[in-house]
């Protein structure tokens, strides 16, 4: 955590992963950091917020559907908790009802997966924007 | 005795009348003996012998021409008699006419014109003024006896009687006269001038032969009564005849005509003729009246005596006259008990009593009646006490002088409670019809003579009691429902086979009543044709029905749509994680090689997950398949007779909601098939759905679905639907079996292509056809182990060939 906290200062935006499916943990970041980005990845809701990372993300890319906490979940206690990190949320469910829905509760987008790289680039430095 | 009106019994008298056959036996032996004396008289004439020519030395003899007539008249009175021929009687008449006529016309114009030598000249007495010339009374009587035989009638009449009557009574009194005046010692009877004088034979002849022909007449006229009516007539004929016979005689004696003897017998004879046939006249009607008295009364004795209904009679002061057999078993009195008893103190119980004795003073008083001429029903009480219901009817004998009366009365205790009894089965039978909505009806087909209980016509809403016609019912049935009205009717008509359908009736207020009717046919006693059956008002029940199966519906198809929706969105998920995974990884793995330096480790790790997540992929689609796909099902040896009619028996509600009549023809012994059932009866009941969407939209002609098995070669089943739907496009005809395609506008057009995958799974095949009339049908076949091989296989030569469809079930719908 140091290490990332050290990072952070430097580069100066961490964007944390939250999905339970591995593989996305694992090729997600991967890229990110290849995007420049410094990346932690989650494995659910409830580790995230137990990490010490909220405060430092400036970007949340959340997973919709989760065991347990869901990404909505996340981002009310995110809110209640008065911080507002801009959420970029994905999603293997491809309903186009649910996107508007989600934009209109303060989402910065909304990928369904698969999604190209520079679609997430777009959308994470929309979220960095709107975090400045 | 005049029956009132209303009584229902008939009454028949039957009279035999029997004059008897002494009138016939007596003309016959008159005939006979006039025949004999004619026949003797010529004979001595003849034969010159004359003792035969029956006359006294001082006295003429009878001619040989009154001999030949007494002969013929003897002959035709005896064939008259006999009822034999006419001719001959007519042969005889005009001979003795001819021979009488001309005698008298001797007579009248005093001339010879030689009849009297008409037999020979040789016997004429000499001396005589007129020699063998016939007796001139005897010349008018045989001219009358003539003129009665000629007059005979082909069938003897009344009218013929009579004449036969007034000529035989003139001819008796001229014969009688004659013969009296002879007794008396004078020859002079009906003496004239120098004429013959009559022979004593003659005298006697003519007396037989008028009684001969009074005899015939008699027989003739067949008056039951007793004596002709002419009777009278013919008395005052005889007695005036014979007034004059003797006045003659008397004249002959020396007596001056109107000496005071010869004046009063005239006088007299002529006075009593009128006064002598009056009297007959009188007795005879006096007889006429006195027998059909007799008749009446025996008739009235009869009619009481058998009559079935009591029948009692009372006086003015209500006593009784009269008490018949059937009021004596029925009242328990003997008739001489009652009589001149008081009627309410019979037969009346005592509470009504009063009543009676009110109405009957009333009546008395004031000819007001309540009672006479109509049926009444009042209670009666029996020698023992007992009270019973009585019908009355009671009416005044139309006589003068004080009123009297008859009571028909009868016991109609069995009838009151026979109705009592249908009274109360018909209300129960009325309340259970009310209760369950059931109305009943019957139909004789011969004549279209339909009837319906009172609750069938609350159920069609038809005032009750009117006619019931074709027409009237299909002015309430459903316009939808009529082809299949029509259809059930004809049917019946031709099979006269039982029915059992539904049907919709549509009210004149719009509203539309659903009915079940089932009919049984059956033969009447008369051997006609008659349809029993009863007609149940549904409507609630199918509005139940209707709502449950709707909602079932709803839910089936809310159901289906959710677990596709998520079934969709789930596989998609599924393909979708490791697809991402792919895609981000490949990503990943450029930018690295794209590096520079390029990051041919990282790459080389990426590319690593990319693989691995493609194998993620595959893995998804392999659990796919194994749950979509061919799927180890428990395979097990099905019948798909009995699989067809599970899946009949699940879709049947379906099936009459959408109007389909279902008939199956399913062929026995077909070999079982080894497959999954389960999937086997989706499929039927596939086709079964579609061939009833097929006919949704068919109104002209009835949904008719008929599901047929048959083997098909030896070793394989087939199963088809047919349907006289709207058919497919036969140019199309492979496209229907793709997914997703539809002609329907609520499908989704996976069924067929299902369908056709579970069939081939079954190393089946799965077609369609359109059919030679409307619609189509849709067969599968699929191969099935020998008949019967789920025992001990039976060689082919001995397997039981499949049979003829037979129609082992009829629904019919609306």
């Amino acid at each position: 955590m140091m290490v990332i906290r050290s990072l952070v200062s430097v580069v100066g935006a961490l964007v944390s992963v939250v999905d339970d499916d591995e593989s996305v943990r694992e090729s997600l970041p991967d890229l990110l950091r290849e995007l420049g980005f410094v990346v932690q990845a989650f494995a659910s809701a409830e580790e995230f917020l137990a990490s010490d990372c909220v405060d430092q993300t400036k970007c949340l890319i959340l997973d919709v559907a989760m065991p347990g906490m869901t990404g909505p979940d996340l981002q009310r206690e995110l809110t209640q908790r008065g911080q507002e990190i801009p959420i970029v949320y994905i999603t293997a469910h491809k309903d186009e009802a649910v996107r508007p829905r989600l934009l209109e509760q303060g989402a910065v987008e909304c990928l369904f997966k698969p999604f190209s790289d520079t679609a997430l680039l777009e959308a994470v430095n929309a979220a960095l924007r709107v975090a400045e | 005795m005049g029956l009132p009106p209303g009584t229902h019994e008939g009454v028949a008298v039957i009279e035999t009348v029997d004059v008897g056959q002494w009138p016939r036996r007596l003309a016959a032996a008159s005939g006979v003996f006039i025949l004999a004396l004619g026949l003797t008289v010529l004979v001595g004439w003849f034969s010159h012998i004359p003792a035969l020519l029956l006359g006294s030395p001082q006295l003429p003899s009878m001619t040989p021409n009154a001999a030949a007539c007494f002969l013929l008249c003897g002959v035709a009175l005896l064939i008259l008699a006999l009822g034999r021929r006419r001719w001959p009687v007519y042969l005889c008449g005009g001979i003795v006419g001819a021979v009488s006529i001309l005698t008298i016309s001797e007579y009248v114009f005093r001339v010879s014109v030689g009849i009297d030598e008409l037999l020979g000249t040789w016997y004429i007495t000499a001396g005589q003024s007129s020699p063998g010339r016939m007796f001139p009374p005897a010349a008018i009587s045989f001219a009358a006896a003539a003129i009665g035989l000629l007059a005979t009638p082909t069938l003897l009449s009344k009218r013929y009687a009579l004449l036969l009557g007034l000529i035989g009574s003139m001819i008796t009194a001229v014969g009688i006269a004659t013969s009296m005046a002879f007794a008396l010692g004078s020859s002079e009877a009906f003496g004239w001038r120098d004429a013959t004088r009559a022979p004593p034979s003659t005298a006697i002849g003519l007396c037989v032969l008028g009684v001969g022909m009074l005899a015939l007449a008699w027989q003739v006229e067949r008056d039951p009564a007793g004596t002709p009516r002419w009777l009278p007539i013919s008395v005052a004929m005889a007695v005036a005849t014979s007034a004059v016979g003797v006045w003659q005689a008397l004249i002959g004696q020396g007596f001056a005509p109107f000496a005071l003897l010869p004046a009063v017998v005239l006088g007299g004879g002529c006075l009593m003729a009128p006064i002598l046939a009056s009297t007959v006249y009188l007795a005879q009607r006096a007889h006429a009246q006195a027998t059909a008295l007799r008749r009446s009364e025996a008739r009235k004795v009869a009619i009481l005596e058998t009559a079935l209904d009591c029948i009692v009679t009372i006086d003015q002061e209500s006593r009784i006259t009269e008490f018949n057999p059937a009021a004596e078993r029925t009242f328990g009195y003997r008739r001489d008990e009652v009589v001149g008893k008081r009627l309410a103190e019979v037969i009346i119980p005592p509470a009504l009593r009063e009543q009676h004795a009110r109405g009957f003073a009333r009546y008395l008083a004031t000819g007001e009646a309540r009672v006479l001429g109509r049926r009444i029903e009042i209670t009666g009480v029996r020698a023992d006490g007992s009270e019973f219901p009585v019908e009355l009817a009671i009416t005044r004998i139309p006589l003068d002088g004080p009123p009297s009366f008859t009571g028909y009365l009868r016991d109609i205790t069995e009838r009151k409670h026979s109705e009592a009894e249908l009274r109360r089965s018909e209300a129960l039978l009325a309340g259970a019809q009310r209760i369950s909505s059931t109305g009943s009806f019957s139909w004789r087909v011969a004549t279209d003579e339909i009837r319906w209980s009172e609750e069938a016509y609350r159920i069609y809403g038809i005032d009750p009691g009117v006619p019931v016609t074709f027409d009237l019912i299909r002015s309430r049935v459903h316009p939808e429902n009529l082809p299949m009205l029509e259809d059930v009717i004809d049917r019946a008509r031709r099979e006269g086979g039982d029915f059992d359908y539904e049907s919709r009736l549509l009210m004149p207020d719009g509203s539309v009543k659903y009915i079940h009717v089932v009919a049984h046919g059956s033969r009447n006693q008369d051997g006609e044709l008659e349809l029993i059956g009863a007609v149940q008002d549904v409507t609630e029940r199918r509005r139940s029905e209707d709502a449950l199966s709707k909602a079932r519906s709803e839910l089936t198809h809310v159901a289906r749509v959710t677990s596709l929706g998520a079934l969709t969105a789930s596989i998609a998920h599924e393909v979708n994680q490791p697809l991402s995974g792919i895609i981000t990884n490949a990503s990943t793995c450029l930018r690295m090689l794209a590096a520079d330096p390029p990051n041919i480790d990282g790459a080389s790790e990426t590319a690593r997950r990319t693989i691995r997540d493609r194998n993620r992929a595959s893995g998804v689609i392999a659990r796919l398949r194994a749950l979509f796909g061919k799927k180890d099902a428990p395979k097990e040896l099905v019948d798909l007779n009995e699989a067809a009619r599970e899946v009949m028996a699940l879709s049947s509600s379906e099936l009459r909601r959408n109007g389909v009549i279902v008939e199956s023809a399913l062929a026995d012994g077909l070999g079982g098939v080894t497959g999954d059932r389960i999937q086997l009866q989706q499929v039927i009941l596939n086709l079964l759905l579609n061939a009833s969407d097929a006919m949704r939209e068919v109104d002209s002609r009835p949904r008719q679905l008929l599901i047929m098995t048959e083997q098909d070669g030896g070793s394989r089943v087939r199963l088809s639907v047919r349907d006289t739907g709207v058919g497919f496009d036969p140019e199309g005809v492979d496209r229907l079996f793709e997914a997703f395609y539809t002609t329907k506008s609520s499908g989704m057009g996976m069924g067929l292509s299902i369908s056709r995958s579970i069939i081939e799974n079954h190393h089946g095949r799965l077609w369609a056809a359109l059919n030679d009339g409307p619609g189509a049908t849709f067969s599968f076949s699929v191969p099935c182990r020998p008949a019967g091989a789920t025992s001990v296989p039976i060689p082919s030569a001995l397997r039981v060939p499949a049979g003829p469809p037979t129609q082992l079930q009829v629904t019919r719908n609306p």
